[in-house]
């Protein structure tokens, strides 16, 4: 019933391990940053180069941020913009599925999954009122600038930018904003 | 009958005879207490005694001992009812009775119930659990003094289970154990690890012993033990010793008398290289009770006069079971003194300089208030084991054995590997790594450089962070890769070729031209494991990465072999981001990707943009300076032409020098030349005709570059004054890095 000792020699478990790894090594391209890190960083960045009249904002002093549908960002947006000023100013963030949900926004972000009525009925609900002061940024939404919203990022890593909607809601755009963008429209949708 | 069968010690009898009684005569009160001592004396079924002990006080029984007060009191510590039991303390405490008081040490128990009250509702910073070890580690019978073995394969201790039976579990219909299922079967045995389980025990060996449990194990081939043969006095064993040959254990050889005293000894571990051994004794002189002791080996099989641990670690109660963990820098025991909540508890001190600290409780998820004892650890402090005797749901009787399990922190650590590989004519060249990340600190442990052959490298850096990968070859910094590892990152892949070429002027090697080719990276998150459903490999993969680390810091760094445990310990790891800082600052691993966004609208340069899927830095060729060269920063290459006196036309020789230097500088859009000309000081501003001509010769030189196809983008005139007598008629050209 006695038994002895033994140990598992050193080569032998090595051989083990090199199994372990060979076996769980899963192969998974991905980019540094990932797209909605990236994404985030556009945001925060089109912020700082884009004017807001002063009294776009409240007592608090607050830059809004509302995110307007599925939002794709997770835990991502909240972690790079905490404790992060524009301009002297801190972020908020929102998120909704309705313009209601989101009012006194600065910037709203459309994500992707709307059809182009919505988005057409969404922009039309935003810039009803003659000061709303809304920087509307689309997720890759087709023809979203024709449809009067005034920044939509690209897959290629830029944007398009409307400079019309842009005054139309009382926004100064930096011009440096107007050199990276791959395309400007420049006329009102109405 | 019943009587003679109690002081007998045969309580499952007495207990049968006097509840027979009991039926016959209800309102006993002699009965009932007599049948609560019985059920105090019960391994698995103390609590029963607390309805008999509750009649004893309501109908206020003044012809047993008072002593049923502080047994109550007892019984209600042990079930955790720490304010009703002191309460019970006191009454008994300031009872007027002619009976004599049988406990003396009631101030004591007040004492351990307030520790219980504060142990209880201090929440465990450590995530630690205990549990129970399954069947067939315990049994019904007493399992006791689990020794684990430094690489956690296999585990000792002691069990008074029949040896040849297997009925080990008899549920909990019993107070005491029939006399047909007792057993007078001692031993010692061996159960091997078998993933999270261990595998079925086996008797190690074969004799007459009224008790016999290991005290600490080497390698498996030498063991300590306690030993009680029938022909000792009772509770009077030694200490002994036993080492396998031929896959047996030797017959035990007792310690000798420096050891061994004629009182007893509970508890012995051997530590520090085996050059001390630690014991328990309540041998004369101590403090009081049993005390810790350590003595010295002295040759091959003696010890020195044994020392006292002294008043910080020994107290006038009971310290026994000494296990001092591999760092020799922890002790561990049992005390039933005033840090206890009640019965024996493990206390952890550690060592400060040459002094033990005050002892600590290792807390209410290890202790109760019945008694734990027996502690052992394995070295990464990862499984630690220890006896209790409690009497709770998990218990399966008498004395069992438990594990305490710390699990380790997954998901703090990412490997980050892959080729790195420099290449000068087509041989692989033996590089180092520099790792800092955007605090600038520098990350040496764990960071193991490129192999010279196929340029594999391996490091294991914490992730939420940014870092800047220094490339070095002989003390030049060659290159620089910025990568940012996401958060729950457990693997990021990198693979980086460079191509070195030596950049020669003049006749010799000023520096290098380093061409990266393309950057690849693959980096793998936790969150795509698991949206694959692969929960289980991350956990088998971190196993094996922890083991992985072990062998490569076993082969290359002894000190990160040391520290491996750390990785695991959040409050030593200050490399780790803080997640329970509050401070104000913003998440430093977005800076850079948010720094960068904004120098590409700065610079309005959109190409920074679309690749920002690529690794940061990533930025094309780079020159390179020999680091050996006298020359200041950046400057590769400097020459000084000199002029035959009033003469501004450049020499032959120093023509053909300038047709290379020429040719150096049209080929490079990294470089640029810094042509100067000296003049002397002059506090008017006024150029002498010695500067004039000094000015022409500059002229002389920028014109023949220039026809040369020199750009004129590429150079930077610059005037100094003449300092030492080499700078006269000259014309200093330095090339230096953009």
């Amino acid at each position: 019933m006695k038994k002895h000792f033994q140990d598992i020699s050193f080569k032998k478990l090595l051989l083990i391990i090199s199994g372990f790894i060979f076996l769980l090594s899963i192969e998974n391209a991905h980019a540094q940053f990932d797209e909605y890190e990236r994404k985030a960083a556009m945001v925060n960045t089109f912020a700082k180069f884009v004017n807001w009249p002063t009294k776009a904002f409240k007592e608090n002093n607050k830059l809004v941020l509302g995110i307007l549908g599925d939002d794709p960002f997770g835990d991502v947006i909240d972690n790079m913009f905490k404790n992060r000023y524009v301009n002297g100013r801190q972020w908020e963030i929102r998120r909704g599925n309705s313009i209601k949900d989101l009012k006194g926004s600065h910037i709203v972000f459309m994500t992707q999954g709307f059809s182009n009525d919505e988005i057409k009925s969404l922009l039309s609900e935003i810039y009803e009122k003659n000061n709303s002061f809304v920087l509307t940024i689309g997720d890759n939404i087709p023809n979203f600038c024709k449809n009067g919203g005034i920044i939509n990022l690209t897959p290629n890593g830029l944007y398009t930018l409307n400079i019309v909607s842009a005054n139309k809601a009382q926004l100064t755009i930096d011009v440096k904003l107007l050199n990276l963008a791959s395309d400007i429209i420049p006329y009102d949708p109405d | 009958m019943a009587d003679i069968a109690y002081q007998e010690g045969n309580y499952f009898l007495a207990l049968e005879k006097y509840q027979k009684v009991e039926i016959r005569d209800m309102h006993s009160c002699e009965l009932k207490y007599k049948i609560a001592k019985c059920y105090l004396k019960s391994p698995f079924k103390v609590k029963e005694a607390l309805p008999y002990l509750k009649y004893l006080i309501q109908n206020d029984c003044d012809d047993v001992a008072v002593d049923y007060l502080y047994f109550y009191a007892h019984v209600l510590q042990l079930q955790h009812n720490y304010i009703e039991a002191i309460n019970y303390y006191n009454e008994y405490l300031e009872n007027e009775t002619t009976l004599k008081k049988e406990f003396d040490d009631v101030e004591l128990k007040i004492k351990q119930c307030e520790n219980g009250i504060k142990l209880g509702s201090i929440q465990s910073s450590s995530s630690e659990t205990t549990a129970i070890m399954d069947i067939p580690i315990n049994t019904s019978y007493d399992e006791s003094a689990p020794i684990i073995s430094k690489r956690d394969n296999f585990i000792v201790f002691s069990s008074k289970r029949q040896v040849d039976s297997y009925n080990y579990v008899y549920g909990d219909q019993y107070a005491f154990l029939p006399k047909d299922l007792e057993s007078a079967d001692r031993d010692i045995y061996l159960s091997y690890r078998k993933g999270v389980q261990f595998s079925h025990p086996y008797p190690q060996f074969d004799g007459d012993y009224r008790e016999i449990y290991p005290l600490y194990v080497e390698d498996g081939s030498y063991m300590l033990l306690y030993i009680e043969y029938p022909s000792d006095a009772i509770d009077k064993g030694n200490i002994y010793e036993t080492k396998v040959k031929k896959g047996r254990w030797q017959k035990p050889k007792k310690l000798n008398s420096k050891i061994n005293s004629n009182h007893t000894e509970k508890g012995a571990i051997i530590a520090n290289n085996g050059t001390t051994i630690y014991f328990s004794s309540n041998r004369p002189g101590g403090q009081g009770g049993f005390d810790l002791y350590k003595s010295i080996r002295v040759g091959k099989d003696d010890w020195s006069k044994p020392i006292n641990l002294g008043p910080t670690i020994n107290g006038p109660n009971d310290e026994v079971f000494p296990y001092v963990h591999n760092d020799n820098k922890t002790l561990y025991y049992s005390t039933n003194g005033i840090l206890s909540m009640g019965g024996f508890d493990i206390v952890k001190s550690t060592k400060e300089g040459a002094n033990w600290s005050r002892p600590k409780n290792l807390g209410a998820h290890v202790n109760s208030p019945f008694n734990e004892m027996q502690f052992s650890q394995i070295p990464s402090k990862r499984y630690s084991y220890f006896t209790s005797d409690r009497q709770d749901q998990q218990s399966v009787g008498g004395k069992d054995i438990y594990a305490i399990f710390k699990p380790v922190h997954k998901m703090k650590r990412a490997i980050v590997t892959g080729k790195i590989k420099v290449l000068k004519n087509g041989q692989s060249l033996p590089i180092t790594l520099l790792v800092k990340d955007n605090s600038n600190i520098t990350y040496k442990k764990y960071v193991y450089d490129p192999s010279p052959d196929v340029g594999k490298f391996f490091m294991i850096l914490p992730p939420s962070k940014n870092y800047s990968i220094i490339i070095k070859y002989n003390d030049s910094e060659l290159y620089t890769l910025n990568i940012d590892l996401p958060k729950d990152t457990y693997r990021y892949q990198l693979d980086k070729e460079f191509e070195l070429k030596e950049i020669e002027v003049f006749n010799k090697v000023v520096g290098y031209d380093v061409i990266p080719n393309e950057t690849r990276f693959e980096v793998t998150t936790f969150d795509e494991l698991k949206n694959q459903n692969q929960e289980e490999v991350t956990d088998a993969r971190y196993d094996a990465l922890l083991m992985l680390m072990e062998m490569i810091v076993d082969r290359t760094d002894k000190d990160g072999l040391a520290n491996l445990n750390d990785l695991d310990d959040p409050i030593k790891d200050i490399s780790l981001p803080n997640t329970s800082n509050t401070s104000n600052s913003p998440d430093p691993y977005y800076t850079p990707l948010l720094d960068l966004i904004e120098k590409a609208f700065n610079e309005a340069d959109p190409s920074l943009l679309t690749s920002l899927d690529s690794v940061r830095g990533d930025q094309g060729d780079k020159v390179v300076k020999v680091p050996s060269l006298n020359l200041k920063q950046n400057v590769i290459v400097e020459e000084r032409y000199y002029f035959p006196e009033k003469e501004f036309d450049i020499s032959t020789e120093n023509k053909l020098s300038l047709n290379e230097l020429s040719t150096f500088l049209k080929e490079r859009d990294n470089i640029v030349l810094d042509v100067v000309w000296f003049s002397s000081e002059d506090e008017n501003k006024t150029l002498s005709s010695v500067d004039q001509l000094n000015e022409m010769r500059m002229n002389s030189i920028l014109n023949y570059l220039a026809a040369k196809g020199v750009s004129r983008w590429k150079y930077h005139i610059k005037n100094k004054t003449i300092k030492t007598s080499q700078d006269n008629a000259c014309i200093l050209l330095s090339v230096r890095i953009k």
